[in-house]
């Protein structure tokens, strides 16, 4: 159970209160406004510092993706330094023709998507459930909700192996879909609850007086205005979904079921020699798209793992 | 336990009350409520429950897959005898509480600083939120292959560092030693969860109105006192969330070990959970396995009371 | 025949803190029946009970004569307008006003051309394929009001709908929402706590006050005979000067006496009152309203009138507004309190340490007078209203 995001505020961020750091950004004016031009100086230097701890080992890594078998055999250093001496696309095009990594990629995308698919539907009908209906224990089953997704992902592995095992279900993708089900569940039930409640009663009201049950009420008012949430809640399930390591170890055995995570591992134990140059290649191409994600959908990232209230 | 009072020991939203709905109507609201739960309920079950209680019956049995024709037979508490007595768990226990604590602190610091830092507004703001947001969102197999790559001795990146500043431990295999190892697994661990601590403190930071510290300054209150004594406790809140989270998923931790050192070298690097994996998957020792999941999930629990009754806030 | 009728309709929440007590009111087809009261009166509270938003506790709810209790809002036929509107921000104002239609499935023909009556109606022709979030203030109450015409439903229930509108708004709006209401011909329940639209728009106008009906007649008879002090304090603005008084018997008159000055109690008043005889030698509480206060400045034989200095002088152009003091007691009924002071307390009663009261009267803008002098009250002893201190009720037979 890596990172499953915390339940935090819903926050609108309110204008930042002036945290003290030692800093101040100031015009120059003087002996004082030197202090603060040094200030900003010393700042915008650790600002500088956290963006390449951030982002430099993945430059790293796209640089040893690209270096030769040969090369990479020499190790880093001398000719070949920080750049390697020649630029190749070796590495990539052997993951895809000799290690068919275009089958993991795959079966993680179907995976991850029939999760997330999955977790928005049942996660909306029961946040809108405990948001708005009389349901007698909601508390305890959102506390229930919760805490599930504290559970050991270890301690799961076991029994749920022989339950696959005696289904006939194992070395297959699909048992996948609704085991992983316990990283993206909690969050997205946590967070959708929490923003329905926060729709104005009175638009709910207005739908019923008009005539809608509470199902049409759901579906025609309450979820159009709602997209944003859902996207949200679907963006975070399919990152926790495609982040599971343990489970794919645990469960799949042929290679073609492989989920991504877990081929480049074994892809990359499978050598005597490890070609961090092929293995990197692979990490590369399944970074991409998670980064490309992140950076079109980081305010909605940054708002649904800070969804909820932060007491408790 | 009433509901009421559970939701109010978790400080929960207050529940139920909202249905504007009146009598027959409201009869067929609730049937409509349990219904649309169902599923969320049902499926959590099975992935949590149903693993529970059948760790908990194979902890009391010899379960070993391996020996094909053995009788499944009861045992009492020898499963967790052994667990006592076998170095490999003890070891394990304290090995990952270590990593706990040293991991939780190291990156709650780390955190709350790139919280501050974010919660600044400067030009590139959103820039730097989402770069360290990659991090955390890539899968953590991608950090731990990344940074093995980064700590290799041929082609990794500290080890070439060190060469060219000519300081010393530029040769070193650093998944081949205890300590190295432990700080190339910190180091992996930190820079994928630190990103994730800060959104949560900084989402805390936020909570907290300008005027107070306007009124501290007023007052006479240095920056540093202002932190110690503005900041930080009306940052509980998010730091009791992001410890509570932290700390079980360090306590957890699997992926990370067994993508970078496979528990060694030797077993200096085993964790609970790898052995846990280790009793299921490898020796296929499912009664003594259960043993230890059962032993995680106490663990996890206490844990997570300690944290909420040390942070809780105050009212 | 399209009515409401509550009997007896009672709302407890669960913390025993009893929101309407048995109120029971008829709303006949057609009728506009005002719903007023402070904040905190209920009155929100029994219109959302008729509407099927709030459990009702006790009593009867029937609308069309027919019994709703059990009924959810879908099954009663009712149309609401909100305080805050609640239209649908995904949908345009076309769809917004046509929701209901398309959830009972009629055909999109009729869809279109009811939508498109209510909106030249209401004036939103231009707007209806726009959103709601690009919409004035009172475009949205017209649509929201939109919303509920094109239900044509048995009755029509509003809840403060002019309440967010700016004060000119509100004032044009009043007129139409009476307009339309009388076009339509729908029986309508009306929320409000502002005593000025009560008076203009309903047929009837029912007081509310911590759940409990005080009077319900139509806004002329409120206003001339107020059942208690609530009622006649609430209604009317500025509001009733209300004074402690003795009744004593004079001669073979009755008069009540305030302060050091007698009133003579004119006999059309006994004739009406005749339960005033039995209060001599007690106190009551007498009430006047500002327009039945004359500002003179000789003494004239007439032997009921007051001497009084006047505080504080506000032209309003067709009139002047005086504010006074005389030597008397004030009483300010519930309802009248500050803000902030326990509402709990029936009545409130202050003299001040030099025990004067204020005061406030209406008067032509032709009299001259000026502030911090001293003047004579005579009241319109035709028009004084009595009540009972220890009920508030008002004091007739």
């Amino acid at each position: 159970m890596d990172s499953v995001p915390a339940p935090t505020t819903s926050v609108t961020p309110v204008t930042p209160g002036a945290v003290p750091v030692a800093v101040a950004v100031g015009r120059w004016r003087g002996p004082r406004g030197r202090r603060r031009f040094a200030g900003q100086v010393f700042f915008y230097l650790g600002v500088l510092i956290v963006l390449l701890i951030a982002l430099f080992p993945f430059f790293w890594i796209l640089r040893t993706s690209l270096e030769s078998n040969a090369e990479f055999v020499q190790g880093v250093g001398g000719a070949n330094g920080f750049l390697p001496s020649h630029l190749t696309f070796s590495s990539y095009i052997d993951d895809f023709t000799q290690l068919h990594f275009l089958t993991p990629l795959l079966n993680s995308a179907i995976v991850a998507l029939g999760t997330t698919a999955v977790t928005i539907v049942v996660a909306s009908l029961a946040g809108y459930a405990l948001a708005r209906l009389p349901i007698r224990g909601g508390g305890a089953t959102l506390t229930f909700i919760l805490l599930a997704g504290f559970f050991p992902v270890l301690a799961m592995v076991g029994p749920l192996f022989l339950l696959y095992r005696d289904l006939g279900l194992l070395d297959n993708i699909y048992p996948l879909i609704i085991t992983y089900l316990v990283y993206t569940l909690p969050l997205s039930t946590w967070l959708l609850r929490n923003f329905f409640a926060q729709i104005p009663k009175e638009l709910e009201e207005a739908a019923l007086v008009d005539g809608a049950t509470r199902l049409q009420t759901l579906r025609k008012v309450v979820i159009p205005v709602s997209v944003p949430a859902v996207f949200t809640a679907g963006i975070l399930s399919f990152i926790l979904a495609w982040n599971d390591f343990a489970f794919a170890l645990s469960f799949l055995d042929s290679p073609s079921k492989f989920t991504a995570p877990l081929a480049i591992v074994v892809f990359g134990q499978s050598q005597y020699q490890t070609f961090f140059n092929r293995i990197d290649a692979a990490v590369v191409v399944i970074t991409i798209p998670i980064a490309i994600l992140v950076l079109i959908a980081q305010r909605r990232i940054v708002s649904g793992l800070t969804a909820g209230s932060l007491k408790g | 336990m009433s509901t009421r009072s559970v939701a109010r020991r978790l400080r929960l939203p207050s529940l139920g009350g909202t249905a504007p709905t009146a009598g027959v109507a409201r009869t067929a609201d609730r049937r409509l409520g349990y219904a649309l739960v169902a599923p969320v309920v049902i499926l959590l079950l099975l992935v949590t429950g149903y693993p529970l209680v059948y760790n908990l019956w194979n902890s009391f049995h010899n379960v070993i897959l391996s020996n094909a024709g053995a009788p499944q037979n009861f045992v009492g508490l020898k499963n967790y005898q052994e667990l006592a007595s076998a170095a490999a768990f003890p070891a394990a226990l304290a090995r990952t509480l270590g990593f706990m604590v040293v991991s939780v602190v190291i990156e709650t610091i780390a955190a709350l600083g790139l919280a501050l830092m974010l919660h600044k507004a400067f030009h590139g703001r959103g820039a730097l939120r989402a770069a360290v947001l990659i991090p955390w969102a890539v899968p953590t197999v991608v950090s731990a292959l990344l940074w093995t790559t980064m700590f290799d001795s041929r082609s990794g990146f500290v080890d070439y560092v060190l060469g060219i500043l000519h300081l010393p431990g530029s040769q070193t295999t650093w998944l081949a030693g205890e300590w190295t190892a432990w700080t190339a697994v910190l180091v992996a661990d930190a820079w994928k969860n630190v990103p994730f601590i800060a959104i949560i403190l900084l989402a805390g930071l936020q909570l907290i109105p300008g005027d107070v510290y306007e009124a501290a300054k007023i007052d006479g209150a240095t920056a540093w006192q202002s932190f110690r004594r503005m900041t930080l406790p009306l940052l509980r809140p998010a730091l009791m969330v992001a410890l509570i989270f932290r700390t079980l998923q360090a306590f957890l931790v699997f992926d990370i070990i067994y993508i970078m050192t496979g528990g060694g070298p030797g077993t200096t690097t085993e964790t609970l959970s790898y052995l846990n994996w280790q009793a299921f998957l490898v020796d296929t020792n499912f009664g003594y396995g259960g043993a230890i999941s059962i032993s995680l999930v106490v663990f996890s629990l206490f844990i997570a009371g300690a944290i909420v009754l040390v942070m809780r806030p105050r009212t | 025949m399209a009515t409401i009728e509550l009997d007896k309709v009672t709302k407890v929440y669960a913390n025993k803190n009893q929101a309407v007590s048995g109120l029971s009111l008829d709303v006949a087809d057609g009728e506009f029946m005002v719903l007023v009261g402070p904040s905190g009166c209920g009155k929100t509270t029994a219109l959302r009970m008729v509407a099927g938003l709030e459990e009702i506790s006790g009593g009867t709810v029937r609308i069309g004569g027919k019994v709703v209790n059990d009924l959810s809002p879908k099954d009663r036929d009712v149309a609401m307008v909100f305080q805050n509107y609640a239209l649908y921000p995904h949908m345009t104002v076309a769809e917004n006003i046509g929701f209901s239609l398309k959830l009972r499935h009629l055909d999109k023909a009729e869809i279109n051309r009811r939508v498109k009556e209510a909106g030249q109606t209401l004036g939103l022709e231009g707007m209806l394929n726009v959103k709601p979030a690009s919409l004035s203030g009172g475009q949205r109450q017209r649509v929201a009001m939109g919303r509920a015409l094109v239900r044509e439903p048995a009755a029509f229930l509003m809840d403060e709908p002019l309440s967010n509108l700016d004060a000119k708004l509100r004032v044009q709006m009043r007129a139409e929402v009476s307009r339309i209401q009388r076009r339509l011909g729908v029986a309508t329940l009306y929320v409000t706590h502002d005593q000025t639209e009560a008076m203009t728009m309903g047929d009837r106008v029912a007081v509310l006050a911590h759940g409990v009906l005080q009077q319900c007649e139509p806004p002329q008879v409120l206003y001339d005979h107020p059942a208690n002090l609530f009622v006649a304090a609430f209604i009317g603005s500025p509001a009733m000067n209300i004074y402690q008084g003795e009744i004593a018997g004079d001669s073979g008159q009755l008069t009540v006496r305030l302060g050091d000055h007698r009133i003579v109690i004119p006999p059309t008043q006994l004739e009406a009152r005749p339960a005033l005889a039995s209060y001599q030698g007690r106190q009551v509480a007498m009430g006047i309203r500002p327009e039945h206060v004359a500002i003179g400045h000789e003494l004239p034989d007439n032997p009921s009138v007051i001497p009084a200095e006047i505080d504080l002088l506000e032209s309003l152009g067709a009139e002047v507004i005086v504010h006074f003091r005389i030597k008397a007691d004030h009483i300010r009924p519930e309802g009248a309190a500050a803000e902030g002071e326990d509402q709990t307390l029936p009545i409130a009663i202050s003299g001040g340490s030099d025990k004067t009261a204020p005061g406030v009267a209406r008067v032509d803008p032709r009299v001259q007078l000026k502030v911090g002098e001293d003047v004579t009250l005579v009241p319109d002893t035709e028009h004084l209203q009595f009540f009972d201190l220890d009920t508030g009720a008002a004091i007739t037979s």
